[in-house]
């Protein structure tokens, strides 16, 4: 079987900061196949944003890549994106492994045009000229379904609304047809129309190029709709892991169970209070022992789950869950 | 209208200063050469200086309006004319400052916020802090005796004071030298606290803009660090330093008291405060209207300047 | 049961205390060694300057004279605070010797240096002792630290006392241009509209006069430029820049839900204004105020450098400087006098900048 596009194995990033060492990612792998499109599901603050910052070394200080690694597997060759030196992480930076974060109102440079953005994209990676960047930059634009596309390459990020950034923004991902793209909560901050609209774009932009995506949510609406795999991180440690399907028929672990319990259902009109899993996402500074989740678990049982960190088991095929009681609290 | 009022205020100032230009020149010169009271009443009259300032600012300002900005009564030169002369040595200093100042100030800034934290940065950030804490006045004094006394008689020795020890028939390229070599230390003067100041002013606004979202999304698209601080970050702050840069321009024509002072070179800030000793008033409120006038033109330009470096302001 | 671990570890997790702003504010500024260092230095001017007289001075700290104690030292500060009694005596300033003559059981305790900054010692003042070199001779020695002026006046006796008017000049006039400053802003800022113009308009013209011309015109109006009325000056010269700042902090926090819910409880505009959104308004100010300090200190010095300080006998840095215009060769009329303006205005800068860094809300997100 060919090695998949992307592999994260045991990826630990930490923090150090005045209240210590933090350890945002803690042991967590990953790994998406070609043309594969992963979810990765958590409340804020579980971690999984640093993970895809990790991705490709964009962590900001005082955090670090701490230890583990990120295999990348391209047209035949592997490097590890952790240990690989600046120069040559920067080719793979935009040229094959593409980038959208969550802010679009920020992420695009006030001076500068939208064309010019663009085409920068394309000029840091191949020797084009301007016009032929120019051209490139406008056939992007078409892509992503963006209105009055030539009068927009002259437009600056101010005059555009939140929504046609962040299809900007997807365009500068895709510039150079990378074979992934990591999508940080691309929709989070957007109306849940345009919403729809940028995740159908997505799901399209795959179909149609052949492009991985590694997507960053906390909305599991979203998840459902356009992944294959699903990852649920907590506390920054990946607790289940399963295909879309698996996961959502059959959720083996006490926290995707509660998550799945607390969406509203539309359907059902008497259905009392709303469930929630009580208490709070530990903060990296107060993570509790054994597992993470126990305090908030209403399975939890001592003295195993407040003292032994329970590890990922493979509970059934391709579904991996991290509880000590995983097939107990199910049957 | 702020124009008037400033004016307004300042007239009203300088005339309620005790004494007049008369009786402060004859103060100073030698008893003998008093004028009879009919002699001074006569002069009195000519300027004005009979009536309450109400009046005589009345009587400045239509004339002002005229386009006359009158004439200085201690130097019985027309206002224009003395501003004119002055006007250009100080520009020389001021000017090459300001030049000098910007010239070092960017790079001096990029370096700093590139190599941000390590010791080399550490060292040179201590060296300007320092250096934009001293005061201006004790430096030139440093200068000074370091120059002109202790290397008296060397090599290295720089003039002390005013602008130039030659006549004006002397060549052209040797009174240039000379006027470059006075010009030497006021310069040096003049320069090191903007500078210092600048390029920290430089530094803060790379290191804030670097923080913001879309540098992130800069390196995500495989931008080195040079492209990333020279193209995307350092196009952002041009937006604080052009309004920087429009706001120094009074500094620029009104000189430095001090310095000036402090090296008898003959500018408009030195002009300024003879003017003020004397009581010249129609120089006074020249320099005074020109300065105001100059800095709210300095607003205006900064606020121009501003609106063409950041494509989110309409120009008005 | 994990319901109850819950609202248990909720319960600790709520009565763990918040650090207020200000000491929180503190805590990080300690980290920084240099602002320490610097804070360490004002406090040891002040030291010095409320202590002065102690320090260096030719009258006795405490004496005991016809069986009273008095404290001729404190004449220093004020020349009726020196009891008359010894003008009575006629001692003429002269207290080591008619001490002794005058009253035999009498005992003094004399400050650490034995020189007056306002006038020359003279000949056998101090048993023993030569008076006072001048001109090229008063380089620095044994009994004259700093050296002697063109007069004989001791450089570090001048230091000393001039040090409290230095640190005077810089809090009294930012004293007063802060209180100008804030008030003109916050009156501004909170209430908009025609107020907002008639004080922007104000600022305005204050900024647009240039500054030295403004304070040598009003010092030549006050005919007798003494200490204070120029500290006066240079105070309400300078708060334009803090009553900008201010204007736009209360042009920010007017539009605050925690001012519309104190309007809403009936809270009039004055209890508004200083009650809550001054101090929310305070710390980005007093940044600038530090500053001013710095920059007080070095107008009160250039004016004296001009010569148009307060007049002698006053000592002050810069007056010692102005004589050393003329005197280039005596380097230590510059080197002692420019070090200390120097050090206290980085001292000051320093000051400012860690607590411009201890109080800025956005440098605190390290963490993320």
């Amino acid at each position: 079987m060919a090695a998949p596009l992307l592999e994260i194995k045991d990826l630990v990033t930490v923090f150090h900061t005045s209240d210590g060492r933090l350890p945002a990612v803690d042991g967590v792998s990953l790994s998406i196949e070609r043309g594969q499109t992963l979810g990765l599901v958590g409340e804020s603050g579980c971690g999984k944003s640093v993970t895809a910052m990790s991705t490709l070394r964009l962590v900001s200080s005082p955090g670090r890549i701490e230890s583990g690694s990120i295999m990348f597997t391209t047209e035949g060759e592997s490097i590890d994106l952790v240990t690989t030196p600046e120069k040559q992480l920067r080719k793979v930076r935009g040229g094959r492994i593409g980038m959208i974060f969550q802010e679009p109102m920020t992420s695009l440079n006030p001076v500068f045009t939208i064309g010019n953005q663009i085409a920068e994209a394309v000029q840091l990676h191949r020797k084009v000229s301007r016009s032929e960047a120019r051209s490139r930059a406008l056939e992007m634009l078409h892509l992503v379904r963006l209105a009055d596309p030539e009068q927009r390459l002259d437009a600056y990020p101010h005059q555009l609304s939140g929504g046609m950034r962040q299809r900007v923004m997807i365009a500068i991902a895709l510039a150079c047809e990378p074979d992934l793209i990591i999508a940080d909560e691309p929709t989070t901050a957007l109306d849940v129309t345009i919403q729809a609209q940028i995740l159908e774009l997505l799901d399209d932009l795959r179909s149609r190029l052949g492009t991985a995506i590694l997507l960053i949510t906390h909305d599991l609406g979203v998840v459902a709709e356009t992944c294959d795999d699903v990852a649920v991180m907590y506390a920054g440690r990946i607790v289940e892991q399963a295909s879309a399907v698996e996961l959502f028929s059959r959720p083996l672990h006490p926290y995707t169970i509660g998550l799945l319990q607390a969406r509203p259902n539309v359907d059902a009109r008497d259905s009392g209070p709303l469930a929630t899993i009580p208490g709070m996402v530990p903060p990296p500074q107060d993570f509790p022992s054994g597992c993470r989740f126990h305090p908030r678990c209403s399975h939890a049982r001592e003295p195993q789950c407040n003292v032994e960190p329970p590890s990922l088991r493979e509970v059934s095929p391709g579904h991996f869950v991290r509880c000590h009681f995983a097939e107990e609290i199910n049957s | 209208m702020t124009l008037v009022v400033i004016t307004l205020m300042v007239y009203g100032l300088a005339r309620s200063m005790p004494g007049n230009p008369l009786t402060v020149q004859l103060g100073e010169s030698d008893p003998s050469r008093k004028l009879n009271p009919e002699d001074q009443q006569r002069m009195l009259e000519i300027y004005g200086l009979d009536k309450p300032w109400p009046v005589g600012y009345v009587q400045w300002i239509s004339k002002v309006i005229q386009g006359d900005l009158g004439r200085s009564i201690t130097r019985k030169q027309p206002v224009t004319q003395l501003i004119g002369e002055r006007i250009g040595p100080t520009v020389l200093i001021s000017g090459t400052a300001l030049f000098l100042t910007w010239f070092l100030a960017i790079p001096l800034g990029l370096y700093a916020s590139a190599r941000g934290g390590r010791i080399d940065e550490r060292f040179t950030g201590l060296v300007l802090y320092a250096l934009y804490s001293f005061p201006t006045f004790v430096a030139a004094l440093f200068l000074q005796i370091i120059f002109a006394v202790w290397l008296r008689d060397t090599h290295w020795e720089l003039p002390l004071f005013g602008m130039s020890d030659l006549s004006s028939d002397a060549p052209f390229f040797a009174r240039c030298r000379d006027i470059a070599w006075h010009a030497i230390l006021p310069i040096t003067c003049q320069t090191y606290v903007v500078l210092a100041y600048n390029s920290r002013f430089i530094k803060a606004n790379l290191e804030e803009v670097v923080r913001q979202d879309f540098i992130r999304t800069a390196r995500a698209k495989g931008a080195g660090p040079w492209r990333v601080l020279v193209h995307h970050a350092f196009r952002n702050t041009l937006i604080p330093l052009v309004t920087l840069l429009g706001l120094s321009l009074p500094a620029l024509v009104g000189g430095s008291v001090i310095i000036e002072q402090i090296f008898t070179w003959p500018g408009m800030g030195r002009l300024f405060f003879e003017s003020i000793r004397e009581r010249d008033y129609p120089t006074i409120m020249g320099l005074t209207l020109m300065f105001s006038v100059l800095t709210l033109a300095g607003q205006l330009l900064a606020d121009l300047l501003y609106s063409i470096v950041d494509p989110r302001v309409n120009v008005e | 049961m994990n319901q109850e671990k819950m609202r248990v570890s909720e319960e600790i997790e709520a009565a763990k205390p918040s650090r207020g702003f200000w000491s929180d504010a503190w805590q990080r500024y300690r980290r920084r060694p240099i602002g320490m260092l610097a804070l360490g230095f004002v406090l040891f001017l002040t030291i010095v300057a409320i202590f002065a007289p102690a320090i260096a001075g030719t009258k006795p700290v405490v004496c005991s004279y016809k069986g009273t104690l008095y404290f001729p030292c404190l004449g220093y500060f004020n020349r009726s605070w020196e009891s008359p009694i010894f003008t009575k005596d006629k001692f003429r300033g002269t207290y080591p010797k008619n001490l002794k003559q005058k009253d035999p059981e009498s005992w003094a305790v004399w400050p650490l240096v034995f020189q007056d900054p306002y006038r020359r010692v003279r000949e056998n003042e101090w048993p023993g002792r030569r008076e006072n070199p001048s001109r090229d001779e008063g380089h620095p020695n044994r009994l004259n630290l700093f050296g002697t002026d063109q007069y004989g006046v001791d450089i570090f006796a001048k230091m000393v006392h001039g040090t409290t008017i230095a640190l005077l000049v810089g809090f009294v006039s930012m004293g007063l241009a802060g209180s100008i400053g804030v008030l003109v802003g916050a009156l501004g800022g909170y209430f908009g509209g025609w107020v907002d113009m008639i004080t922007s308009r104000l600022t305005e013209i204050v900024m647009c006069i240039p500054t030295l011309v403004l304070i040598l015109a009003l010092i030549a109006v006050v005919e007798k430029p003494t200490i204070w009325k120029t500290m006066a000056i240079i105070g309400a010269t300078g708060w334009t820049g803090i009553a900008r700042l201010t204007r736009a902090e209360f042009l920010r926090l007017r539009q605050t839900e925690f001012v519309m819910a104190a309007r809403a409880t009936g809270a009039g505009s004055l209890r508004i204004m200083f009650r809550h959104i001054l101090p929310n308004a305070l710390a980005p100010v007093l940044v600038p105020i530090t500053f001013g300090i710095a920059s007080a200190i070095l107008v009160e010095g250039s004016l004296s450098f001009l010569g148009f300080g307060p007049p002698p006998p006053t000592a002050s840095w810069g007056s010692v400087l102005n004589s050393a215009r003329s005197n280039l060769q005596l380097w230590w009329l510059v080197v002692f006098p420019g070090a200390g303006i120097f050090l206290t205005v980085l001292a000051y800068n320093l000051v400012g900048e860690g607590l411009q860094e201890a109080t800025d809300p956005r440098l605190r997100e390290a963490k993320k």
